[in-house]
């Protein structure tokens, strides 16, 4: 005892000897519905269990359960009634959340227990919108960005075929943080070609909360969080994992992944994890021609180790993204007239789009990022419980131009980031649940060859405190929360010591408040309203040079002024039984000294020719929109999956539109599920129909009101359509599940550009990808089950 | 199985060890890259009288204000003109002309004629001038740093020398591959 007091003491001391971000809050509420699935009437008296430790309660006379203080982890929840079957919910849980359970009557004697009628929604007041189970395997294979394209209000910005960034109702980049594991991912996230290094193989769900109420994760999320989240160690005694294969035609692109894990038998506390993926995919073609030099490969790998006890715990997590991105050769520019060229030809030149091939050449990304994690908690009575989390980043950026011995043709960044957060999460005290916190991040940007973003120090540290209360009789929610934050960038220059530039410091608080009314079961309205800030990025102030690939001169102002959002949320949900669900998210946002790229008709002359000036500038601007999704059981066996997405951005200074702003789409998906047939079980066969509608809110050329490109290059694309096509299954070897999906992107094969992508310019987006995924879990010897 | 398991932590540390991430010292080099071309220099040598020689210097050594000498040629001669390129930012100064004979077959430099500045390359003018390049590549193609002009009649606009980069597709036209330099001389033929 002695000595494992000791040991967890150590522990505790040698993490805070490390500078991290989120963290477990042990104040999890999970709640619903015991219903019968056949009379549909509430079932009194049900117990629900939590097999992992113990924790059971009784539905009252409403059929109501309710589970309190969880940490965040994975669950298995045994629901048990007189008469009928017991069911077994595997549940992954981040957050409050309500899930309604039906039961089946055990005359009916059905094979396969149809647990539930739709996902488990978080209890919050904020819009947030999840991705976890059959609709996250759907994903596999595909980037991160690409992935959280099924999130409604969710769009990417990309560069080509491989990089891909998420897009959150108009914004992206330095807006939106990504929490890996909990941790702020730490890249250069600036640029608009950096796509996150993240291994979206790691999440068992990733959620993504729209809008800036999220306060425990950074006071400058005006644009949402995205947050990738691994399952929680294994529980259960035995050797587990899971293995994932896809593949995809149109690049011929395959993806492995496996984790294995184990709850160590021995020792109770114990357990661990190992995760890899192996990613590689040649050039990708669109309908008509190929593009050259378009190839991936990435490499990437995660292990944890966890300690837990009742009183405390400690889990290490350390993982590695390693990736090498072709570059489209044809994308990359030497000059100005050298990208009109390409644009008047419409489609790039033939040397190009030659054909196939794995190789990656230059121009190309070498990317590495490695995260190293410390997160641990002790109990602080019946009060609470303490958290300590503690990171380390690095960021390894290689780009590597075209071979030429007339220029510098590479740039290589390099960025450390520590982060420390210390939490404290109080239990239940008259209905009130919420967290105290405390966090601070140093970083350090070192670059090589060409100067584009400078050497710099940053340290940036905060405070919050946030409270959530419900009603008891649970038809309020309240939730509110303050946060104060400080941030300065020093130490700025180039690396001849030549340029020195003025150093800044930004302090300013954030907060949120939200309500939520449960008009009845079915029909719920939350309202929420956030005041959230934004210290500019790096780039914003200090970028200087030729930005390559858009072939732009961009100038950075070092005294810009931070960003101030005022950002509000209505969201109505109403279902009625398992057959209709709708939910509707309205947003307003009103961002003052909003930071944007302005181009100007002045040049900036090179060796390399003239270059268009642009810098950044602040306006104030609007934004407001409306996600809306409705899920309708139709038929029996038959549903249709409606969604829509659609914003409006306002330069309100210069009373016009603003640039680069995601159009109006469509989404409508028709799904039959026939039912188990002998060994094959969960089947489905569904057809998509995407329809993203024409840019045509974009600022105007000054000079000439009529010119259908405005300030671009090119007016915007069409809109275009896209079907897809896809059907999935579990086989049953056994006792072995294994799940397929076929299916196919782009079946048409359509011809068409999308105005968030760069290639826009010169090239199509890729054509037909039919693609295999396969999930199977891997079972070791006796697993406990 | 148990000592599967092992082997298996064992690889697996073994990998976490091995695979260790490919971080740069933190050691910041104390001098900037350099673009590396700061100076394009033409000169001119009158074919008839090589004593008669005409140089314009484009010269950027602060990045981003070049400052750039005018070419006064005569009406109707043939010249021999010769483009060099520097950086100067070094001393002594590194003759850059070397690297691009050295890659003549991934190199193309075209002299063009424009009424207009940094007009598209499609308005360039033929009736200005004929440029006859004299040297050769592996490929028996031009390289274009040795070349002869021969005005034609009185004219008052801009000469453009650009070095197109043309790795595996060069094929003698302007087209193929981008732009590695492109510099704009103003030019009076009188």
């Amino acid at each position: 005892m002695q000595m494992i007091r000791k040991f967890a003491l150590t522990g505790f001391l040698l993490q805070l000897l490390f500078a991290a971000a989120a963290s477990a809050q042990c104040t999890i509420r999970l709640s619903g519905t015991v219903t019968d699935s056949e009379t549909k009437q509430p079932l009194p008296g049900a117990t629900i269990l939590v097999k992992e430790n113990g924790m059971a309660v009784k539905s009252d006379d409403k059929g109501v359960y309710r589970l309190e203080g969880l940490c965040p982890g994975f669950y298995t929840v045994h629901i048990s009634h007189i008469g009928c079957l017991p069911v077994e919910v595997a549940w992954q849980v981040s957050a409050d959340e309500r899930r309604n359970i039906s039961l089946p009557h055990s005359v009916t004697q059905l094979q396969e227990v149809a647990v539930t009628g739709h996902a488990a929604k978080e209890v919050t007041t904020a819009p947030v919108e999840s991705l976890s189970g059959r609709e996250l395997e759907k994903t596999r294979g595909l980037t991160l960005g690409e992935a959280l394209k099924k999130v409604n209000g969710v769009t990417s910005m990309t560069t080509g075929p491989n990089v891909s960034k998420p897009v959150i109702n108009g914004l992206h980049s330095n807006r939106v943080l990504i929490l890996n594991n909990g941790i702020r991912q730490e890249g250069q996230q600036w640029g608009s070609e950096h796509a996150p290094e993240v291994d979206p193989f790691l999440a068992n769900k990733m959620v993504v909360i729209k809008g800036a109420g999220a306060l425990r994760y950074g006071g400058d999320a005006i644009g949402g969080v995205v947050l990738v989240e691994p399952k929680a160690l294994p529980v259960k005694p035995g050797l587990g994992g899971e293995l994932n294969l896809a593949g995809f035609s149109n690049n011929r692109l395959g993806a492995v992944s496996a984790i294995i894990e184990q709850q160590v038998p021995k020792l109770p506390a114990l357990s661990w994890r190992l995760q890899g993926t192996l990613r590689k995919g040649g050039n990708v073609k669109t309908p008509d021609y190929w593009l050259d030099n378009t190839g991936v490969e990435e490499y990437n790998f995660s292990g944890a180790v966890g300690w837990k006890k009742p009183t405390y715990g400690v889990e290490l997590f350390y993982s590695q993204f390693n990736t090498n991105l072709g570059v489209f050769e044809g994308s990359h520019i030497g000059n100005r007239e050298d990208l009109e060229q390409v644009i008047q030809q419409q489609r790039p030149l033939p040397e190009y789009t030659e054909g196939f091939t794995y190789k990656i050449d230059r121009p190309y990304q070498h990317v590495e990022h490695e995260l190293f994690k410390v997160k641990s908690y002790l109990n602080t009575g019946k009060a609470g419980r303490l958290n300590l989390v503690l990171a380390r980043q690095f960021n390894y950026r290689d780009e590597l131009d075209r071979n030429s011995a007339l220029s510098v043709n590479q740039m290589n960044l390099n960025l450390t980031t520590y982060n420390g957060e210390l939490l404290w999460d109080h239990f239940s005290w008259k209905g009130l649940r919420g967290t105290i916190g405390a966090t601070g991040t140093y970083q350090q940007n070192s670059y090589r060859s060409r100067l584009f973003i400078p050497n710099y120090e940053s340290l940036q540290w905060g405070a919050f405190w946030t409270e959530k209360w419900e009603s008891a009789n649970q038809k309020w929610l309240v939730e509110g929360g303050i946060r104060y934050d400080n941030k300065q960038y020093y130490n700025i220059g180039d690396n001849a010591g030549s340029i020195n530039y003025p150093e800044q410091d930004y302090a300013s608080i954030s907060g949120s408040l939200g309500a939520q009314y449960r008009v009845t079961d079915n029909f719920h309205v939350s309202v929420n309203a956030a005041r959230a800030w934004r210290p500019p990025g790096v780039n914003e102030l200090y970028a200087s040079g030729l930005h390559h690939g858009a072939a732009l001169y961009v100038d950075g102002d070092p005294y810009l002024k931070a960003e101030n959002a005022a950002k509000f949320n209505t969201t109505l949900h109403y279902d009625i039984s398992d057959k209709l669900e709708a939910d509707v998210n309205i947003y307003y946002n009103y961002i003052r000294n909003f930071i944007f790229q302005q181009p100007t008709d002045s040049i900036v002359v090179t060796i390399r020719g003239a270059f268009p000036y642009t810098f950044y500038r602040q306006a104030d601007v609007s934004m407001k929109g409306v996600d809306a999704q409705l899920r309708w059981q139709f038929l029996p066996k038959w549903q249709l999956t409606s969604k829509a997405s659609i914003l409006r951005a306002y330069n309100e200074t210069e009373k016009d539109w603003l640039i680069n702003m995601p159009a109006d789409r469509f989404e409508n998906e028709l799904s039959f599920s026939p039912g188990n047939y002998k060994a094959l079980r969960e089947n489905y066969i569904s057809v998509t129909v995407s329809n993203v509608l024409q840019q045509t809110r974009t600022p105007a050329n000054p000079d000439n009101k009529n010119d259908p490109r405005g300030q671009d290059l090119v007016a915007p694309p069409s809109g275009y359509t896209l079907l897809g096509l896809e059907a999935g299954s579990t086989v049953h070897f056994g006792q072995q599940p294994v799940s397929f999906i076929v299916g196919a992107a782009n079946l048409l094969n359509a011809r068409y550009r999308d105005y968030l992508n760069f290639f826009r310019y010169f090239a199509d987006e890729p054509g037909r990808n039919i693609y295999v995924k396969v999930k199977m879990p891997l079972l070791f010897g006796k697993k406990a089950s | 199985m148990k000592k599967n398991l092992r082997l298996t932590l064992f690889a697996a540390a073994a990998a976490l060890v091995l695979a260790a991430c490919k971080k740069e010292k933190n050691e910041k080099p104390n001098e900037n890259a350099n673009e590396e071309i700061t100076t394009v220099k033409l000169t001119f040598t009158n074919a008839a009288n090589a004593a008669e020689k005409v140089v314009a210097n484009w010269k950027d050594l602060t990045g981003g204000n070049p400052v750039i000498d005018k070419i006064v040629l005569k009406a109707n001669t043939t010249y021999h003109l010769s483009t060099e390129l520097f950086d100067e930012r070094k001393n002594p100064a590194d003759t850059i002309t070397h690297e691009i004979e050295e890659e003549g077959d991934e190199h193309r430099l075209f002299h063009l004629f424009f009424s207009q500045a940094n007009a598209n390359v499609a308005d360039s003018l033929g009736t200005v001038a004929t440029v006859t390049p004299l040297d050769k590549d592996a490929n028996n193609l031009p390289i274009g740093l040795e070349v002869n002009v021969a005005t034609k009649g009185a004219f008052t606009g801009f000469l453009r020398m650009v070095v197109r980069h043309q790795p595996d597709n060069k094929n003698g036209s302007y087209g193929p591959g981008s732009t590695d330099v492109q510099t704009e001389f103003p030019l009076e033929i009188k």
